[in-house]
């Protein structure tokens, strides 16, 4: 009798376990299969972009941007969605390759929003450089508060165009620009290209280094 | 997959056997829950009352004794050196009740003082019931039908609280304790009742002899006496239908002290039976495994909470006030997260399981009324569920500690 009930729970035990266990994988990858598609359209935008850089030459600054802005925006908000499937994945490691082309296409709107000053004039572009891998505790603490920070002002501020890009994807670009600008990695926000934030600083004093320009 | 993952799903996979075992049981045995052998023997029985400093509670403990419809009981109370009036107290009723007795005795704790009645006991079968603590008019009688089993040992009780309309503290060990009742009820279906509680059980004299009484050395007797028993090959049990009322502590300084030691005796359990694990018997094969277990589970799965959502959630806390101070949203619809890791959903199925299997377990007890009826009372049991046994790993951490560093006061 005893015997039996010790025999009966491991059967039942091990059902839901393995149904739970298979649910959660199955509910993961419906998360990698919608993450692959943002994906695509991820390389079929930067593909895009880099066809249109090529003509940028014989276009109106209004194209311009209206293109940079929106493929800006709809990084922006994938990538979002892909820190949040990032946070919650267990059984999967697939999405760090996916997060590298986002910090790419980024690095690459950043650099159209250099070379194409004069569209941007009226523009605060704000790049907010963070590290991916195993961050420490006060990183994460101060790029918290950054992701806090340059959310609010991108939302409250139509002419902000927020650019967060991780600096330890291992993106060959983005590290040749940090070069250029002589940007550490402790730096956390870099703003107009001119000015460098690595310490907390509180919105009034970022609105006023913004207004600065 | 990383180490702590796996670690968390070796977890969850305890929990879901652990809880799965129980519904079994509820399942197999709805029906004999509640029901206790009639003994076919008169059995002689002696209760012995430990007291130290109890001079306001003895009184009460020795009438509900008097007063029980069990024929012929005797009664020893040993005065484990008080230094109020206990003895004084006890000797004033032993005028009026012809069947009670005092022993007075220099303090050397409640085992000892155990081991210094049990010496002049010569009835069948002794019960041990604490000086706090009130048995049922009936309860003896239910308890001594469990003795008709020539290997039975010991027999436990349903203890519950006298003073849970205290405060919340008193109200949240009411629901334990019910829960704790029922749990015991089902591992006797599995002959694995390890804990004969202080506040009312019945054990049989010659056994209790033979394997030389209670172990002064340790910190909570009951559960030695038990799994010494056990050891023995002797059988033990619980009888859900009998009941005793026992005072829980009030504060949480009491409460903290009162687990930290029962904790402490549990892990000095293990450590003296440690050899009779995966022994091929249920105490070797199950018992101390099922116990290492639950000090295990609870330990690691809060260090495991701790490490998985402790860091983010003190950053989130800490950013609170960043924000706040900085005039910034605290909660950005564009940053908040509403997809949790899958693993998580494992643990609300459990969490579910869990509560709608107490609140069966509330509505079954003779308080189904009592414990259930109001919302606060669900309340209770919620916050039991996701809050008390939560941070309750704290008192293992506490006791682990007293074990280590030597500290077997009481």
């Amino acid at each position: 009798m005893v015997k039996t009930v010790f025999i009966q729970t491991l059967i039942i035990s091990l059902f839901i376990f393995s149904t739970g266990f298979y649910l959660g994988d199955y509910i993961e990858s419906q998360r990698a299969d919608y993450i692959q598609d943002l994906s695509f359209r991820a390389d079929t935008n930067r593909l895009d972009l880099n066809t249109q850089i090529s003509m940028f030459d014989k276009l109106d600054c209004e194209t311009i941007r209206s293109e940079t802005i929106g493929l800006a925006d709809d990084t922006y908000f994938d990538a979002i969605d892909l820190e949040k499937m990032e946070k919650s994945e267990v059984y999967s490691d697939k999405l760090y390759e996916i997060h590298r082309k986002y910090d790419l296409t980024r690095t690459i709107i950043w650099k159209i929003t250099d070379d194409q000053k004069r569209c941007f004039e009226d523009y605060n572009i704000i790049v907010y450089l963070y590290q991916y891998l195993d961050p420490s505790y006060e990183s994460e603490l101060k790029q918290n508060y950054f992701a806090a920070l340059t959310s609010e002002l991108r939302r409250n501020n139509n002419n902000t165009i927020l650019i967060p890009i991780a600096y330890d994807t291992d993106i060959n670009s983005l590290k040749l620009i940090m070069n250029i600008l002589e940007i550490e990695e402790e730096t956390q926000l870099v703003i107009n290209n001119k000015h460098f934030v690595s310490e907390l600083i509180s919105k009034k004093d970022l609105l006023n280094l913004i207004n600065t320009d | 997959m990383e180490f702590i993952t796996f670690l968390f799903l070796g977890l969850m996979f305890v929990g879901i056997y652990v809880t799965t075992m129980f519904i079994l049981l509820t399942i197999q045995n709805r029906d004999k829950m509640f029901k206790y052998p009639t003994p076919n023997e008169n059995y002689t029985i002696t209760v012995i009352i430990p007291a130290y400093n109890e001079e306001k509670s003895i009184t009460s403990t020795i009438k509900h004794v008097v007063n029980s419809n069990y024929p012929d009981i005797k009664i020893l109370v040993v005065n484990d050196g008080s230094t109020d009036n206990t003895s004084a107290v006890v000797k004033k009723l032993c005028k009026k009740y012809k069947n009670l007795k005092l022993i007075n005795k220099p303090n050397s704790g409640k085992a000892d003082s155990l081991n210094c009645a049990l010496r002049g006991v010569k009835t069948d079968l002794f019960a041990v019931v604490d000086s706090d603590s009130f048995p049922a008019k009936n309860s003896l009688k239910k308890l001594s039908g469990y003795f008709d089993d020539k290997k039975m040992s010991a027999v436990t009780s349903f203890v519950k609280l006298r003073n849970r309309r205290d405060n919340f503290l008193t109200k949240l060990q009411a629901v334990e304790y019910i829960l704790m009742g029922w749990s015991r009820k089902l591992l006797d279906f599995i002959d694995s009742v390890y804990v004969t509680n202080g506040p009312l059980s019945l054990y049989r004299t010659n056994f209790v002899k033979k394997i030389g009484g209670f172990d002064p050395k340790s910190i909570t007797e009951d559960i030695d006496i038990t799994w010494d028993l056990m050891k023995h090959g002797y059988n033990t049990s619980m009888c859900l239908d009998a009941n005793v009322t026992t005072v829980a502590p009030n504060t949480l300084g009491a409460f903290y002290q009162q687990r930290t030691r029962w904790g402490l005796g549990g892990i000095q359990a293990l450590f003296k039976y440690k050899s009779e694990i995966l022994r091929r018997n249920l105490f070797g094969s199950f018992v101390i495994p099922f116990v290492m277990l639950s000090i295990g589970v609870s330990v690691l799965g809060f260090i495991l909470l701790f490490l998985t959502f402790g860091r983010e959630i003190s950053i989130k806390l800490i950013n609170a006030g960043l924000l706040t101070s900085s005039n910034i949203g605290i909660f950005q619809k564009d940053l908040v997260n509403l997809t949790p890791p899958v693993i998580l959903y494992l643990l609300v199925f459990l969490a579910i399981s869990s509560v709608i299997y107490f609140t069966y377990v509330l509505t079954q007890t003779k308080d189904r009324f009592e414990q259930i009826r109001s919302f606060s009372n669900f309340f209770n049991l919620l916050f039991y569920i996701f809050v008390y046994l939560a941070i309750y790993p704290i008192v293992w951490f506490s006791s682990i500690f007293r074990f280590v560093t030597g500290n077997y006061k009481w």
